[in-house]
């Protein structure tokens, strides 16, 4: 048995690779945007006094938070498609991506709905009866004085959201969408999985430093929009 | 011995900040000493310096003849000295995992290798001193402010130190929870331990110090007896304090 | 809905729950001390280390699991043979089962993910403990013992849970590298009459389950090291 690689080829690869870059992006950004809507509904629901419109809510997020993003992904491009057949609806022939947007979407959606229930509490309780006391309408007290104090503690923890969100994209290869990791693996098959080895280890990197970015942007972010309110509190 | 406590040339600073510019103490057996002082004064950092909490950077400190250098000295030795000094802390600081029986045997079991069941015995007693005997199995949190720095004071005294050191043990008590906490310190007064006690308290040092030491600026300003640095004392700044201090409680009353 | 095979794989899938188990304790126990040792090694900002450390828990947070099974399932072996060769052994690597490569991938994440919990959850403890401690006499490693580590474990109880039950889902993909666990099993199964619904159904419910458990644990456990808070208590 013989082991031979070409680590020298690594930078060669990131840069080949990185053409799928857009996709993936695409992919993050549509299903952030639509975790963010499914998870703010999730959230009224799970604060609300109607119990059986909360047991859903809370329902939606343990059902989520228990499944493997796998095992959803094979449910619903594999599974979905075979039910819908039935009522003669046939989804068979959509693009791939689409299912890797529904999947992570859905997925991610649970943990926003976590993060917005977790700091919409967090926000001291005497803030809304001061909205109140000066007048102000529950609606109107909500935007302007609970919600950015409630978005300024949600910052740390939307942005390990979107973390785990992009590193969950790499799951797009398991159905054939060239994302990142799915370009990687067409790049091996092509070479008949010579430089196996090497091209997992350039989109490793890639990940690497794009999460690193996305680390660094929320940080900023947080002491951008925190800057003032920590001083005057400590 | 000639004393219990010597304290020499003792200087510490933090960053840039001097906070102890040389501070020689000596303290005899069985003495209690307040020290008094602004805040900023180094004090409580004098206190920390002689358990090595706050390590100081220069000078000697010496308990019941175990010498320590503070610049040569190891691990072992600084373990050593802890064990002949016990310490009531500003914000009582008890394991907030364990019971208040647990935290009083504690230091029995852990660091003297007493038998469980002999440790058990004697926390419970000096539990029942200090009148916590209703609280063997709460934990901290469920406990009040006075009950918690008495179960503070019971966990420094079981482990029968040469030197007690108290830390402001009433300044972060609510005012109607003092005179619990003083009166016990008065009671492990009387029992004629050397004590070292950091307090704001001017009507407690009058009536159990054995000795006043008032600093400011990181030095000993001015000591004596209680009567004297109290009523007459001779530095302009001790009288400054004295006078800002006893128009406070003045108001307050 | 095929019920002849649901009774078939269903059985069939179960037997796989082992596997998936064998693989979550082995990289949680062994991973989990990693990563406490990673977490007390890093506080005490050793030099070099420390920053070796740091860089490999940037990558391994930076990097989807799956990738970081793929390298170790091509790297190992070759680690592994060129090891046994230099002892003069001749390791016939073909013999070494997937699942051990997956475990140390799956153990290297976890000991990056639990050792900033580790990190957290010691920083929590009030400093004023470690000074009680040391003021009676204490060495550093009782008081750590005996004062710090309970009191982090509690607080550091819910995070590791959230890890523990998302290691049970990450564990799903150790299909790719060759593992026989409930979803390869299960996705074999449906693969020769189609019968994906049924089966994504099934690993759903089983997964499901075994996170409900899971948490339920946790939960007692957390509940049981927060007895000596007061609100936990009351």
């Amino acid at each position: 048995m013989n082991y031979t690689y070409d680590f020298a080829s690594i930078p060669g690869l990131i840069i080949k690779i990185f053409q799928a870059f857009p996709l993936t992006m695409g992919i993050l950004l549509i299903s952030l945007v639509i975790s963010l809507a499914i998870g703010a509904l999730v959230t009224v629901g799970a604060l609300s006094k109607n119990h059986i419109v909360q047991a859903i809510s809370k329902g939606y997020i343990s059902f989520m938070r228990g499944i493997p993003t796998l095992v959803l992904i094979f449910l619903l491009y594999l599974g979905l498609p075979q039910v819908l057949k039935d009522f003669g609806i046939d989804i068979g022939g959509w693009n791939k991506a689409i299912f890797i947007i529904a999947t992570l979407s859905l997925n991610t959606s649970a943990n926003m709905a976590e993060m917005m229930r977790a700091s919409y509490l967090a926000v001291d309780k005497g803030q809304r009866e001061a909205a109140y006391s000066v007048g102000m309408k529950p609606f109107t007290a909500f935007r302007r004085i609970i919600f950015p104090q409630a978005f300024g503690i949600a910052i740390p923890t939307l942005g390990n959201n979107i973390i785990l969100l992009f590193k969950e994209t790499s799951l797009g290869f398991t159905i054939g969408v060239i994302d990142i990791l799915g370009k990687a693996r067409a790049i091996s098959a092509a070479s008949f999985g010579a430089n196996k080895l090497e091209v997992y280890i350039a989109s490793a990197v890639i990940y690497w430093i794009i999460c690193v970015v996305l680390e660094q942007g929320s940080k900023y972010v947080e002491k951008m929009y925190t800057r003032g309110r920590k001083k005057a509190t400590s | 011995m000639e004393y219990m406590v010597k304290l020499q040339n003792i200087h510490k600073s933090f960053g840039e900040n001097h906070i102890l510019k040389g501070v020689d103490l000596n303290i005899k057996k069985g003495e209690v000493i307040v020290i008094l002082g602004p805040s900023g004064s180094g004090k409580t950092t004098l206190l920390r310096t002689i358990n090595f909490l706050d390590p100081a950077d220069e000078g000697s400190i010496t308990v019941n003849d175990f010498k320590v250098d503070a610049k040569k000295h190891n691990k072992a030795e600084v373990i050593e000295l802890r064990r002949k000094t016990a310490m009531v802390f500003q914000n009582y600081n008890l394991f907030a995992n364990k019971t208040i029986l647990e935290n009083v045997m504690e230091g029995l079991v852990t660091v003297k290798k007493f038998k469980k069941s002999d440790a058990e015995e004697m926390s419970k007693n000096i539990l029942n001193k200090v009148g916590l005997s209703e609280r063997y199995d709460f934990y901290p949190s469920q406990l009040s402010g006075g009950q918690q720095q008495r179960a503070g004071i019971a966990r420094a005294l079981i482990l029968d130190p040469d030197v007690i050191l108290f830390d402001e043990p009433t300044s972060a008590l609510d005012p109607e929870l003092v005179g619990e906490v003083l009166n016990t310190i008065k009671n492990v007064a009387q029992t004629g331990i050397t004590m070292i006690v950091v307090t704001h308290e001017i009507a407690f040092a009058k009536e159990v110090a054995t000795r006043v030491i008032f600093m400011e600026g990181g030095k000993v300003v001015e000591q004596g007896p209680p009567e004297e640095i109290l009523v007459n004392p001779k530095e302009p700044r001790t009288q400054q304090f004295l006078s800002r201090i006893t128009n406070v409680n003045q108001k307050n009353d | 809905m095929d019920f002849g095979f649901i009774l078939e794989a269903f059985p069939q899938i179960l037997a796989a729950i082992p596997i998936t188990l064998l693989m979550v304790f082995a990289s949680a126990i062994i991973g989990w001390i990693l990563g406490l040792i990673i977490a007390l090694v890093r506080k005490g900002k050793a030099p070099v280390i420390s920053q070796i450390l740091a860089v490999f828990v940037s990558f391994m947070r930076s990097v989807p699991s799956v990738i970081v099974l793929y390298i170790a399932y091509y790297v190992m072996p070759a680690v592994i043979f060129s090891y046994g060769q230099n002892i003069g052994w001749n390791v016939d690597i073909n013999l070494i089962p997937p699942v051990v490569y997956a475990i140390f991938a799956l153990t290297l994440g976890q000991a990056a993910y639990s050792s900033e919990v580790f990190r957290a959850a010691i920083s929590a403890v009030d400093e004023g403990q470690m000074e009680a401690a040391y003021s009676i006499g204490m060495t550093k490693t009782q008081a750590l013992f005996r004062i710090i580590f309970p009191q982090a474990f509690a607080t550091a109880m819910p995070n590791l849970g959230g890890l523990f039950v998302g290691l049970v889902k990450e564990t799903s993909l150790a299909y790719y590298v060759g593992v026989y666990e409930i979803t390869a099993i299960a996705n074999l199964l449906s693969i020769p009459k189609l019968n994906f619904i049924e089966a994504y159904v099934m690993t759903t419910i089983i997964y499901e389950v075994l996170s409900f458990i899971f948490n339920k644990i946790f939960r007692a456990g957390e509940n049981r090291l927060k007895r000596f808070r007061a609100n936990a208590t009351a």
